[in-house]
């Protein structure tokens, strides 16, 4: 990378060191102030060197951004004609080298406070975890990841698994002293999971941290800007049209294109969804995400028919129907869309109420700082009792499996 | 206090340009709950335990006198419009006299929420502020509970209104920054486990489908099933760092050469901005948001003020280091004597030199630069 200033000839060459190799495609932010803090360029970078070209002599504030929110600064003093240079060593940003990406990715405000307030405690949890499938509305095992009476020490256990194509997956996390925890797995991904005690304070936030992401990097980086409300800094790492890019590729990867249908809808360049948002609702009767999309698509394009209007609730039902979305702000549009047509149709649809209230239910167990959907269970009443509970919520009764069944034909006719 | 069906706004420059509009409301004063002046004896579990509250009123005048300090420094980006302030407080409780406000009876209430929606609606770049302090419960939607709560302890609810509800039907609203600040309660209670609430109305249901707006921002105070907190007779911690946010504290500079506070580090800011309000509390708050597009609603006139920590690797080392800092293009120096606890310095955001020298050879003179940017900074000066 390189940012080329006009007032002068000397210049910065910075390095980003980092354990892993493979780190170095997670996009990252370099921004330049002067002495004054004025911000000067900035720029996303992969890779591990950059170059700050054309300054005049001065002292210069180098930052560096991850997307998990850590920033690191260098103050350099850079002469005429010289090279200053920085360095940037994340190799201490994660206790276990394995875990960096997850420290360099995660959203996770609570880490970021934890260097600044919590001294480290060792801390020391035994869980099982579990993962399963919905196929069909049944939940099914599979044996992507089990583990029993598992030891998490403070620094955090990782995994690494390849989740299967064409239906929703879960990772459960149980324990006898907390409560669980679901979190949703992108289908037919290369998953990495982080899991390690919470930061924050005990009864306030839930014992255990899931971090969980794909390798798609451009995807989940996304994810993180959208959550963070960032999308101006969202559009200079990725136009609108690489988004399309996303979409357009769904076929090999369809949950990295509902985060690009995601982004564009909240950038509300609607043109830019074409048909793809209905195929994407079409072509995976399994993903809720598509036909939320789709649903939101038609939502934010004006001048609603009736037509219109039964549409949409065709779409959330249907999604509410293939389970629970697999990223945060899906669930979000869900309800969202769900209240809309609650107070369109003056709460006298029978199916939407119904509906609108189960989702009720399941968002009072989200994790809103999660870009993946995780559910948190805070009721210590559920403890030792999960199962039948979260098959309610994931997969639904049998009601809605048949719901489901016959709005997926519906769509593919 | 004025009559309920008259609305005399608190601040009123109100035009068809783009604005600021606040509706503030703030509840201490609950007069059939525990403690109020009409008691009544509640009969859904878990509401016998709502008592009077001294915190809320005292928020709302908070907030207010922030935002008219904001017009009158001129660092609002939309110029304020509209304050309008509802507030029951308990007799005898310091409300300035010329205060032109209104109890926050859930009537008044809904007057309120649907005059501030047309003075939002008359500009599409107008600047929507909605804040409520004061007693709230959740279970799906959040409820919030005004002056006439528990009035017919029968059906309690007649007092409260579904926020999660308003606020969705407040994207409806022309103004396309909307931002909605939550200091209440979200804890449910065993009777509310039991009723079906789902009847309980939002102060607007909203008959339309249509786009969010952009700049949204909610920000909640507590965590789901957790609790705010505030000081008996002061600001909550959650509106004295919200005030702090505002005021600088949330920040950044860009390349234009301002401060400005954009909504997205502000709720980014939250939940550490409240651990600065005290952290010896344990910082048992967690601020929850929902956000769309980040947006600039204040560019301060002058750099903003931050809080320099200086401490010495290892600690140990403090107590033998004269510690300087020096500000790198005027030289202006600051210096401090050796002693036990970390060095506390006011200073603009900026560059700075830190310098730790010693007296003897134990440890080494160290200097190292640094940023100082808000809304604090903990620096550590290697002298080994």
């Amino acid at each position: 990378m390189k940012i080329i200033k006009n007032s002068g000839n000397g210049y910065i060459r910075g390095v980003i060191s980092s354990h892993e190799s493979s780190n170095e495609f997670i996009p990252k932010r370099i921004t330049l102030l002067d002495e004054k803090l004025r911000v000067l360029a900035h720029q996303w970078m992969t890779g591990q060197f950059f170059e700050l070209e054309g300054l005049k002599g001065g002292d210069y504030v180098v930052r560096l951004t991850l997307t998990s929110g850590v920033v690191r600064e260098q103050v350099v003093h850079v002469n005429e004609r010289q090279m200053a240079e920085v360095n940037f060593e994340l190799g201490g940003i994660s206790p276990m080298e394995t875990q960096e990406w997850a420290y360099m990715m995660s959203v996770n405000e609570e880490y970021q406070e934890s260097l600044e307030y919590y001294k480290w405690e060792y801390k020391r949890l035994v869980i099982n975890i579990n993962s399963f499938a919905v196929i069909e509305g049944r939940t099914e095992p599979n044996s992507l990841l089990t583990r029993f009476n598992q030891v998490i020490g403070s620094e955090g256990e990782t995994y690494q698994l390849k989740t299967e194509a064409g239906h929703l997956q879960y990772l459960e996390t149980t324990g006898e002293k907390f409560p669980p925890k679901y979190i949703c797995l992108p289908p037919d991904h290369n998953i990495m999971i982080v899991i390690r005690p919470a930061t924050g304070p005990e009864e306030l936030v839930h014992p255990l941290e899931v971090m969980v992401s794909t390798n798609n990097w451009v995807a989940e980086t996304l994810l993180a800007m959208m959550k963070r409300g960032q999308l101006k800094d969202a559009r200079a790492l990725i136009s609108v049209a690489d988004a399309e890019e996303l979409l357009l590729y769904k076929r090999r990867d369809p949950p990295s294109a509902a985060i690009g249908g995601y982004y564009i809808l909240k950038a509300g360049e609607l043109d830019r969804l074409h048909d793809w948002a209905n195929n994407l609702a079409n072509w995976f009767p399994w993903l809720p995400d598509g036909a939320i999309i789709h649903a939101w698509q038609l939502i934010k394009t004006n001048n609603h028919s009736l037509r219109d209007y039964m549409k949409i609730k065709e779409r959330l039902l249907e999604a509410y129907g293939r389970g629970v979305p697999v990223y945060t702000e899906g669930v979000r549009l869900l309800y969202e869309g769900l209240l809309q047509l609650s107070a369109f149709f003056y709460r006298a649809d029978r199916e939407i109420e119904k509906t609108l209230e189960q989702v009720r239910a399941l968002i009072s167990l989200v994790d809103w700082n999660q870009g993946i959907t995780t559910l948190n269970f805070p009721k210590p009443d559920y403890i030792g009792n999960p199962t039948p509970v979260i098959e309610n919520i994931v997969s639904g009764s049998e009601d809605r499996y048949r719901n489901n069944k016959g709005l997926v034909a519906q769509a593919g006719g | 206090m004025k009559e309920e069906s008259y609305i005399e706004l608190a601040f009123d420059q109100v035009s068809d340009r783009p604005q600021t509009h606040v509706l503030i409301i703030g509840v201490g004063n609950y007069p059939y709950l525990k403690g109020g002046s009409q008691e009544e004896a509640q009969t859904v579990i878990g509401l016998q335990q709502l008592e009077q509250l001294t915190s809320p009123p005292e928020s709302a005048l908070a907030l207010f006198r922030t935002f008219t300090e904001f017009e009158k420094q001129g660092i609002l980006i939309n110029p304020l419009g509209s304050i309008d302030v509802l507030i029951s407080a308990a007799p005898g409780a310091n409300i300035p006299d010329d205060l032109n406000y209104r109890a926050a009876t859930i009537r008044n209430v809904e007057l309120a929420f649907d005059a501030w929606w047309k003075r939002c609606d008359r500009n599409k770049d107008n600047t929507a502020i909605f804040f409520f302090c004061g007693h709230g419960l959740e279970k799906g939607d959040q409820y919030l509970l005004t002056e006439d709560f528990g009035e017919n302890p029968r059906n309690p609810w007649r007092g409260a209104f579904a926020f999660d509800t308003t606020r969705s039907a407040f994207h409806g609203c022309a103004a396309q920054t909307q931002l909605f600040f939550i200091d209440a309660c979200r804890q449910v209670t065993g009777g509310m486990l039991e009723a079906n609430l789902s009847g309980i109305p939002g102060l607007a249901t909203g008959s339309y489908i249509g786009t969010e707006s952009i700049y949204n921002l909610t920000i909640k105070a507590a965590a789901q099933n957790r609790n705010a907190y505030g000081q008996e007779g002061s600001a909550s911690y959650f509106t004295s760092a919200l005030i702090r946010g505002l005021s600088g504290h949330a920040s950044t500079s860009n390349e234009d050469d301002e401060w400005i506070v954009e909504t997205g580090r502000l709720a980014l800011l939250m939940t550490q901005l409240i651990k600065l309000e005290n952290e010896s509390q344990g910082f048992p708050q967690r601020c929850p948001y929902v956000m769309g597009e980040s947006k600039a609603i204040i560019r301060l006139k002058e750099v903003p003020e931050v809080i320099l920590q200086v401490n010495c690797n290892p600690d140990a080392a403090l107590e033998h280091a004269a510690l300087s800092c020096i500000e790198p293009v005027s030289r202006e120096r600051r210096q401090r004597e050796p002693a036990g606890s970390p060095w506390e310095i006011p200073l603009k955001a900026g560059v700075y030199e830190l310098q730790a020298s010693f007296a003897g050879r134990q440890y080494t003179d160290s200097r190292k630069m640094t940023t100082v940017i808000p809304p604090f900074k903990k620096e550590r000066i290697k002298c080994q």
